[in-house]
């Protein structure tokens, strides 16, 4: 029986090649983009859950939140704001700061750059990591110690046993040392090695590839900011344990009152009370990837989002949904050739069940030789589909099983539920009317349910397209906005700040000597990077309204170095003793437009007026710089006062810009420079334009893979209307014979078999266009910069689905509209 | 061509063949036929299974083409040789088809589907279409069923309607494929009733049949045999 089942099928596609192709190409290309992305999501999901005991561990993280502003929403927390809510909060059972700071490390003669994260003593204990070699419960109990992890190990220290083992670090930020102490900023401290760390995964927040304690000398954060510093909400992690049936809402309730007590907000120049500054919240532990490392994790992984895994689930779900309308489609489009099978198997006896068997049957056949293809199209698609995600996604048989399971299941289901409905209407088929010559079979319900289906198929595809449009207009859009300012050319040396200001001016000065280079200029921020950068609010002496602005300490260099024009008054200038005076009541200032107008002055008006800065900067303005967009174009213009304080610690950047043509050998002088200049420690530097790029990377691989799964969807989607033109056409030859003898032209009937296919994608419109709408307006409000929804993105999708579905039946509706009426309307 | 033959000659046939070829076999479906029809004639074709009674009906009503021979049909001379596009304009506005099986488009309505034979005629505005159409049901007296579907009608009724097709386009020549073949006797009577009554009125028709007591409604009984003109019958008209 079921081998006759089976041959029957096997019969039936072979001799129905088209249909039993077009059902499982169309099956297998959407079960491959199903799998291609089920294994996405999966590796999104898995992100930290191999760490043991993590149920009630959170990460504790920080907005920071200016009057008028929406808040600046961040991933950690002040140093003592975490060690506070260990000692005063009730239910915590336990904290551990984490906090990666570069570092070189040396061993013998060879130097490596190396993150190093400094964590608390008990950060084993909190976050349970396992060891391969030391004890976990003391392995960070002495200060002067250091974890590595494997590969680190055998970087450092090759196939000796590591543990005991010394290397030295020196650090790239010494909050300890004076800033003119260069002995103690080249400072170099040996640690031992106590222990090794497992390899951590690819699907973790943590950075731990050296791992030392925070009672270390070679910690960079001194006792001193580790006390005070509550405004520092850009350096450590805080992780926080809460004990069994304590809710996060309830710590953060106790925290809103401590961190009142703690910190007042006025030494920076804002009045508001703490805990209306910061914002915090408590993350659970294993959703950090996907919930908040977009705001700034610790970087080991490209972070996640819940709508990413969410969008390419849904896109999953519309795919196969794409490919079943097809598979449902085809089957019942074809009734009428099988209605006299049908009609002599029930002759024969057999009854609805026994034919709904055999038709699912068939169903999941066709389905489970899809995922064959499917598989073997993922085995393809995978080393480019790793590039675009940007993670390392394998996908092996044996070690999946449990995935095999669900994937065969999954096409069994797929297969099933498709058939079902076919299934349904075949087996219903009375005899009677399937055996009568000429008779039809076909009734109103399946061709109602079909172009149904097919509107919902180019109702998908045309959403994706428009999707994909607005993305990448969007995309251009903010890649192209005059930021206002020069980014070519130009290499940020950061970790300026552990030099002294006399090596600082010395590697400025050897680098200002060679040709190459245009000239160079410090900063404590630079565009796409203000980390350092303080937020004050500003206003007019004696006025009470006051703006929050952002405020950069820079050399007189910058405005010139970075092309931004003055438009009124003057740029500052190293001759002068108040543009470079640390003397705070009487410096020289320059402000942006934005800044002049919002406190009322036109920018030559504003030349001349005495401006106070937060409560602990006031001067004059002396030039007004044209708008720029320092943070890119997700980001409105803010009021930008620039001042100069050579002094001041946080002057972390040097930016360097170098002429067009030879930009390989001005950076390899650039490295060599730093080399003979600060030898202990590596260079850290990054191309302006890198930076720039990498704004948009997460943009771009959205673009990227929206506009590969719309050109698959599309794809399925015209196999099935391929498959249904000539499926529908087969039946319609009679009529379209008697509209020829009624004297219809080729092109009479050409028309009339496109105009057909284009109802049911013009009705997907009134699905798509809506819903694209919706969700496009939500996305583009992300952008302060961004295009407007024309209606050009909606109509050209359409056009485009509109052409696609034509192109994909009018050679077909030719051949059937040049043929003979005779042989049309001589067989039935 | 002389002057009688214009007024008189519906169509002629003058050694016309017809060969269908595939690549194996080559079939003779009409084999030397010389057949001259006047206006106004009702022409039954008579013979067995497979000899080539459809093709014959298929080559006069132009939509199949003749192998060798000349085809006159009324002042256009040799049309055997014109082009597709001229053929069907010709076809639309002076040939009605009737078939055995009806070939009505289950989709559509009865209205709709009689009202395709009008749908290609430019000519004609939408409001003149209708009130044809309207007019060609209630003469085939089937104008109450306009708005059904096909499936829903009795196989008189069907034939009925493919008849309004036919005559909706005022045609000079009526073609039938077996128009009563798959219709009980009562209604076959019926229907052939309606083509008589159409021949009165002056309409040419050539009537493939199996059936003897039908195949009498017409002036001359065509019999063909394995492609070839076997006898013709002139019948007295009584």
């Amino acid at each position: 029986m079921l081998r006759h089942y089976f041959l029957t099928a096997m019969r039936m596609f072979a001799r129905h090649k088209l249909y039993a192709f077009l059902n499982i190409t169309g099956f297998a290309i959407g079960l491959a983009c199903a799998i291609l992305i089920a294994l996405y999501v999966r590796e999104e999901l898995s992100y930290d859950r191999w760490i043991p005991d993590t149920d009630h561990l959170y990460r504790l993280e920080g907005s920071f939140v200016l009057p008028g502003r929406e808040p600046m929403r961040g991933a950690q927390v002040p140093f003592p704001l975490l060690s506070a809510v260990q000692e005063h909060i009730h239910g915590v059972q336990a904290v551990t700061h984490m906090m990666p700071q570069w570092m070189t490390v040396n061993i013998d003669s060879r130097q490596f750059r190396q993150h190093v994260t400094v964590v608390d003593p008990n950060f084993l204990q909190v976050i349970k990591l396992p060891l391969v070699a030391g004890d976990p419960a003391h392995a960070l109990e002495q200060p002067e110690s250091v974890l590595l992890s494997q590969s680190m190990a055998r970087k450092l220290f090759g196939d000796v046993n590591p543990i005991g083992k010394i290397l030295s670090v020196v650090l790239d930020r010494n909050g300890a040392c004076n800033t003119a102490d260069s002995a103690c900023l080249s400072a170099s401290y040996p640690l031992t090695v106590t222990g090794i760390l497992r390899d951590l995964p690819y699907d973790t927040q943590l950075l731990a590839d050296i791992v030392i304690p925070n009672t270390s000398r070679a910690d960079g954060m001194s006792p001193r900011e580790k006390r005070e510093d509550w405004g520092a909400m850009d350096f450590d992690f805080g992780y926080v344990k809460l004990q069994q049936g304590i809710a996060p809402a309830a710590v953060l309730a106790e925290l809103r009152p401590l961190l009142d007590r703690s910190f007042d907000p006025r030494k920076y120049g804002v009045n508001r009370k703490a805990s209306e500054v910061q914002i915090y919240q408590l993350t659970p532990f294993r959703d950090v990837h996907l919930a908040s490392d977009q705001y700034g994790g610790m970087g080991g992984a490209p972070s996640g989002s819940w709508t990413a895994v969410y969008g390419l689930s849904a896109i999953a779900v519309l795919i196969v949904l794409i490919a079943c309308f097809n598979f449902m489609n085809l089957a019942t489009a074809r009734a009428t050739l099988r209605a006299r099978e049908i009609a002599l198997r029930k002759l024969g006896g057999a009854t609805r069940t026994h034919l709904i068997a055999q038709f699912l049957g068939e169903a999941v056949l066709m389905a489970l030789m899809s995922l064959l293809i499917a598989v073997a199209l993922v085995e393809i698609l995978l080393p480019v589909y790793r590039r675009v995600v940007d993670r390392p996604i394998e996908f092996h048989y044996l070690a999946d099983w449990k995935l095999m399971v669900a994937l065969i299941s999954g096409a069994i289901a797929v297969g099933a539920s498709s058939g079902l409905y076919p299934a349904f209407v075949l087996a219903g088929f009375r005899p009677a009317s399937a055996l009568k010559a000429g008779a039809s079979v076909q009734s109103r319900g399946p061709g109602l349910l079909r172009s149904v289906l097919v509107v919902m198929q180019f109702a998908v595809s045309i959403g994706l397209g428009i999707t994909a449009l607005v993305v990448f207009s969007q995309i251009q859009f903010a890649r192209q906005v005059d930021l206002g300012f020069h980014r070519d050319g130009i290499v940020v040396v950061k970790g300026i700040s552990r030099l002294t200001p006399s090596a600082r001016d010395r590697l400025a000065h050897e680098l200002t000597a060679n040709a190459q280079i245009i000239g160079v200029s410090y900063s404590n921020g630079v565009p796409f990077d203000l980390f350092n950068a303080s937020n004050p609010s500003i206003a007019v002496a004696g006025q009470t309204p006051s703006i929050s602005s952002r405020l950069i300490n820079a050399d007189p260099e910058f405005p010139r170095l970075y092309d931004m024009s003055l438009l009124a008054g003057r740029l500052l200038s190293m001759q002068r003793g108040a543009d470079i005076s640390s003397d705070a009541p009487s410096r020289s200032l320059m402000i942006n437009v934005t800044a002049a107008r919002l406190l009322g002055f036109t920018p030559d008006g504003a030349i001349g007026k005495r401006i106070n800065v937060g409560n602990y900067l006031a001067g004059e303005v002396v030039g007004v710089l044209s708008d720029t967009r320092l943070s890119g174009a997700h980001e409105l213009i803010e009021p930008t006062v620039f001042y100069f304080d050579p002094e001041h610690p946080a002057m972390s950047k040097l930016s360097v810009r170098i002429r067009g043509d030879r930009l390989q050998d001005a950076v390899a002088f650039i490295d060599a420079t730093w080399k003979a200049l600060v030898p202990g420690t590596g260079i850290n530097r990054a191309f302006l334009t890198d930076d720039f790029d990498s704004l948009f990377r997460a943009d771009v691989r959205q673009g990227e893979l929206l506009g590969s799964f719309v050109t698959v969807a599309i794809c399925i989607a015209c196999l099935g209307l391929f498959g249904l033109a000539v499926f529908t056409a087969e039946r319609r030859t009679k009529e379209i014979g008697i509209r020829k003898i009624s004297g219809a032209r080729a092109v009479d009937i050409v028309q009339r078999l496109l105009w057909q296919i284009s109802v049911p994608v013009l009705l997907a419109n009134v699905i798509s266009w809506p819903v694209a709408y919706l969700y496009l307006t939500r996305w583009l409000e992300t952008y302060a910069y961004r295009i407007s929804l024309n209606p050009i993105y909606f109509l050209s999708a359409a056009a485009v689905a509109l052409v696609i579905a034509w192109a994909t039946v009018l050679a077909h509706a030719i051949r059937l509209a040049r043929a003979s009426p005779i042989l049309a309307l001589r067989y039935e | 061509m002389n002057i009688d033959e214009v007024l008189w000659t519906m169509l002629k046939l003058k050694h016309l063949t017809k060969v269908y070829r595939t690549t194996e076999v080559e079939t003779t479906a009409l084999r030397d036929i010389n057949l001259e029809i006047a206006a106004g004639e009702f022409v039954a074709v008579m013979g067995p299974s497979g000899c080539g009674k459809s093709t014959l009906l298929n080559v006069i009503g132009m939509i199949d083409s003749p192998s060798t021979g000349e085809y006159r049909f009324g002042e256009h001379d040799n049309i055997a040789n014109w082009p597709e596009s001229r053929l069907s304009r010709l076809r639309k506005s002076t040939v009605g088809f009737i078939f055995q099986s009806f070939n009505l488009v289950d989709e559509l309505t009865v209205f709709e589907n009689v009202e395709i034979a009008l749908l290609y005629h430019r000519e004609i505005s939408a409001s003149d279409r209708r009130s044809r159409v309207r007019e060609a049901l209630e003469r085939m007296k089937i104008a109450h069923r306009a708005q059904h579907k096909p499936q829903q009608l009795s196989g008189g009724q069907q034939q009925r309607a493919a008849i309004a097709r036919a005559v909706v386009s005022r045609p000079k020549v009526i073609l039938a494929d077996e128009p009563t073949g798959n219709l009980d006797s009562a209604t076959g009577e019926e229907v052939m009733q309606l083509l008589t009554e159409l021949n009165g009125e002056g309409t040419t028709i050539v009537m493939v049949t199996h059936s003897r007591p039908h195949a009498e409604y017409a002036h001359r009984i065509i019999n063909l045999l394995d492609g070839g003109l076997v006898t013709e019958n002139i019948r007295q008209i009584a």
